[in-house]
C-alpha cells in the first residue's frame, strides 16, 4: 500500500470520533418520518381527488340520489380491502343532465365513461361510450344508453354497460353539472385550447374556438354543448374527456390540502357520505403512478347517424377496446389504435 | 427483517460513513436523515433487495452526490475553507494542521471521487461493489480512485 493509501486510511479513522451518537439521530428520523407520511398521504389524497375529478369519481362530486331509484351515489361491491384494491380497477362515470329545477325522474344520461385503472397503478385511461347507442335485449334493440338512467338509475346504466362491454364495474357514479361546478370553483380555471366553437344555447353561453380559462361559468356550456358541433355528441364527449384531463392535471400540479379537500367534501352537501368503500377507491385512485388520462373515443358516429335507431356502439373498435379493458391490456390497444387516442 | 431491525443494526455504520462522506456531523446527521425517511417510505422494495445494506448504502451516496444541487444543502457550510484556518505556530499544531490538511484536501474532491475513495479505504469494498452503489463500471471506479489519490499526492506535496 501506498504511502498516500495508509495516510488517507488514518484520516479516516481519526475522524471517526466526530460521528454522532445514534440515539438523538433516530428521534430526528422517527419525526422526520411522520411528517413524510403525512406530506404522502396529503399528496395521495390530492392525486386521489384529481383522479376522482377527472372522471368525477370524487368524493366532492356527490350526487344527488333519485327519490324514485335511491340508489347511493357510490356504489360499490361489499367487498373492501385488500380485495378492492388488487387487480385492475374500473368505475362507470354517468354525467347526468339533472338540474335544479327539474325532477330527478327525468334526468338522462349526457356522458357515459369507463375510467380503467391498470392493475399496476401505472395508468389511467377515461373511455367515452356513444350515449345514443342503442342497447341489444337478445340482439333486438330494447333502449338507447342514456335512456337506462332514467328507465333503471345508475344501476340499470350499470348493468348494461357490463352487459355491453363484459368489464366488471366496481364503482358507478353520477355527476350533475352543478356538484361539477363546484369542484371547478374550488379547483380553479385550467387553460383549455377548444377546437371547434360551441354556439349559445338552451341558455348556455358560446365558447369560442382557440386557447382560453375555463372556469366554473365555463364548464357548462363547455361540457354540455353539442348542438351544431360537427360530430355531435362525440365531439362533446371528447371536450368532456379534455376537461377532465386538464382539471386532474391542475389538482396534481397544484397540490391539494387536506384541509382544502374537507372543504370540498363540506361543499358537497348533506347527500354526502364518506364510507368505507369510497374510502377504498379513494385509496385505489391515490395509488396511481401517473395520476393523468388518456382518454379514447371514437371520433364519429361510425355506427350509423348519432341518435339514428341504428346507432350502435362502437361496432368496429368495440370488440378489441372491451377486451383489452376485461383484460388489462390497455397500453397495447391504445398503441395499436393511435386515432382513438385523445392529443 | 422489518425496518426497525435495519435501523437499530446499521444506523451507527451509515452515520460513520456519512461523517466520511461530508467530513461533517451536522451534515452527516442530515444526509442519514432524509436516506432513512426515504428508505422506510419504500421498505418493501428495500427489504426485499438481495442487499438492503448495500441498497441503503447506495441511496445515501447518491443523496450525497445529489444533495450538492439541492438547494438546502447550499445553506449548510460544507467544507471549511482552507484559508480560514488558524495560522499554527508550533510544531505539534503543524502537525495535526497537516493531518487535517488531508481531510480538507478529500473535501474538495469532486463528489463521486471522494465516495470512491471512502468505499474503498474507509469500507474496505471491493471495485465491483462500490461500482454497483455509485452505478457505473468498474473502470469508472478504478479510474475515480487513482484520480483521486494523484490530486491527494500533488497537493499534499506541493505543500511540504
Amino acid at each position: 500500500m501506498s504511502k498516500i493509501e495508509e495516510e488517507l486510511r488514518a484520516a479516516f479513522e481519526r475522524h471517526e470520533a466526530m460521528t454522532p451518537a445514534t440515539g438523538p439521530v433516530r428521534q430526528r428520523i422517527d419525526f422526520a418520518w411522520v411528517r413524510a407520511r403525512r406530506r404522502r398521504m396529503w399528496r395521495r389524497a390530492a392525486g386521489a381527488a384529481a383522479v376522482v375529478a377527472l372522471a368525477g369519481v370524487t368524493v366532492p362530486i356527490v350526487v344527488s340520489e333519485s327519490a324514485r331509484h335511491a340508489v347511493p351515489a357510490v356504489i360499490l361491491p361489499a367487498t373492501t380491502g385488500a380485495a378492492a384494491l388488487d387487480g385492475p380497477v374500473d368505475v362507470l362515470l354517468i354525467g347526468s343532465d339533472h338540474r335544479a329545477g327539474r325532477s330527478a325522474q327525468t334526468q338522462l344520461a349526457d356522458t357515459v365513461m369507463l375510467l380503467h385503472l391498470t392493475a399496476d397503478r401505472k395508468q389511467a385511461y377515461l373511455v367515452s361510450l356513444p350515449r345514443g347507442g342503442m342497447l341489444l335485449d337478445d340482439g333486438r334493440p330494447s333502449m338507447k344508453l342514456y335512456e337506462t338512467l332514467l328507465r333503471g338509475g345508475p344501476r340499470l346504466t350499470r348493468d348494461a354497460v357490463a352487459d355491453l362491454t363484459g368489464v366488471d364495474v366496481d364503482a358507478t357514479v353520477v355527476v350533475e353539472m352543478a356538484a361539477l361546478r363546484k369542484v371547478a370553483e374550488a379547483v380553479g380555471a385550467v387553460t383549455m385550447c377548444v377546437k371547434q366553437g360551441i354556439p349559445a344555447h338552451s341558455g348556455r353561453k358560446a365558447i369560442p374556438a382557440g386557447c382560453q380559462d375555463i372556469g366554473a361559468d365555463e364548464v357548462g356550456p363547455l361540457l354540455q354543448g353539442r348542438y351544431r358541433l360537427t360530430n355531435g355528441s362525440y365531439d362533446r364527449d371528447f371536450n368532456n374527456r379534455a376537461y377532465l384531463r386538464l382539471l386532474a392535471g391542475k389538482v396534481m400540479a397544484d397540490g391539494l390540502e387536506l384541509t382544502e379537500l374537507r372543504a370540498l367534501l363540506s361543499r358537497a352537501g348533506s347527500g354526502l357520505r364518506v364510507d368505507g368503500d369510497t374510502l377504498a377507491l379513494l385509496g385505489v385512485a391515490a395509488s396511481l403512478e401517473k395520476p393523468e388520462l388518456i382518454g379514447i373515443g371514437a371520433k364519429s358516429a361510425a355506427g350509423g347517424l348519432e341518435g339514428a335507431k341504428t346507432e350502435a356502439i362502437y361496432p368496429e373498435v368495440g370488440p378489441s377496446l372491451f377486451a383489452a379493458l376485461r383484460d388489462d391490456r390497455m397500453a397495447e390497444w391504445v398503441a395499436a389504435h393511435p386515432d382513438h387516442v385523445d392529443r | 427483517m422489518t425496518y426497525e431491525e435495519f435501523a437499530d443494526s446499521r444506523l451507527s455504520a451509515l452515520l460513520r460513513y456519512a461523517v466520511m462522506l461530508t467530513g461533517d456531523p451536522t451534515t452527516a446527521q442530515d444526509l442519514v436523515q432524509e436516506t432513512m425517511v426515504r428508505v422506510q417510505l419504500h421498505w418493501t422494495k428495500v427489504s426485499r433487495t438481495d442487499s438492503p445494506d448495500g441498497y441503503v448504502r447506495k441511496i445515501l451516496t447518491n443523496q450525497f452526490i445529489d444533495m450538492r444541487r439541492g438547494s438546502w444543502w447550499r445553506r449548510v457550510l460544507l467544507w471549511p475553507d482552507l484559508d480560514d484556518s488558524v495560522p499554527v505556530t508550533s510544531d505539534h499544531a503543524d502537525e495535526s494542521a497537516e493531518r487535517d490538511r488531508m481531510w480538507s484536501l478529500l473535501a474538495k474532491l469532486p463528489r463521486r471521487q471522494r465516495a470512491a475513495l471512502v468505499l474503498r479505504y474507509y469500507e474496505d469494498l471491493p471495485d465491483q461493489e462500490i461500482a454497483d452503489i455509485l452505478g457505473c463500471a468498474v473502470g469508472t471506479v478504478r479510474s475515480s480512485i487513482s484520480r483521486g489519490l494523484g490530486t491527494l499526492r500533488a497537493e499534499l506535496v506541493e505543500t511540504l
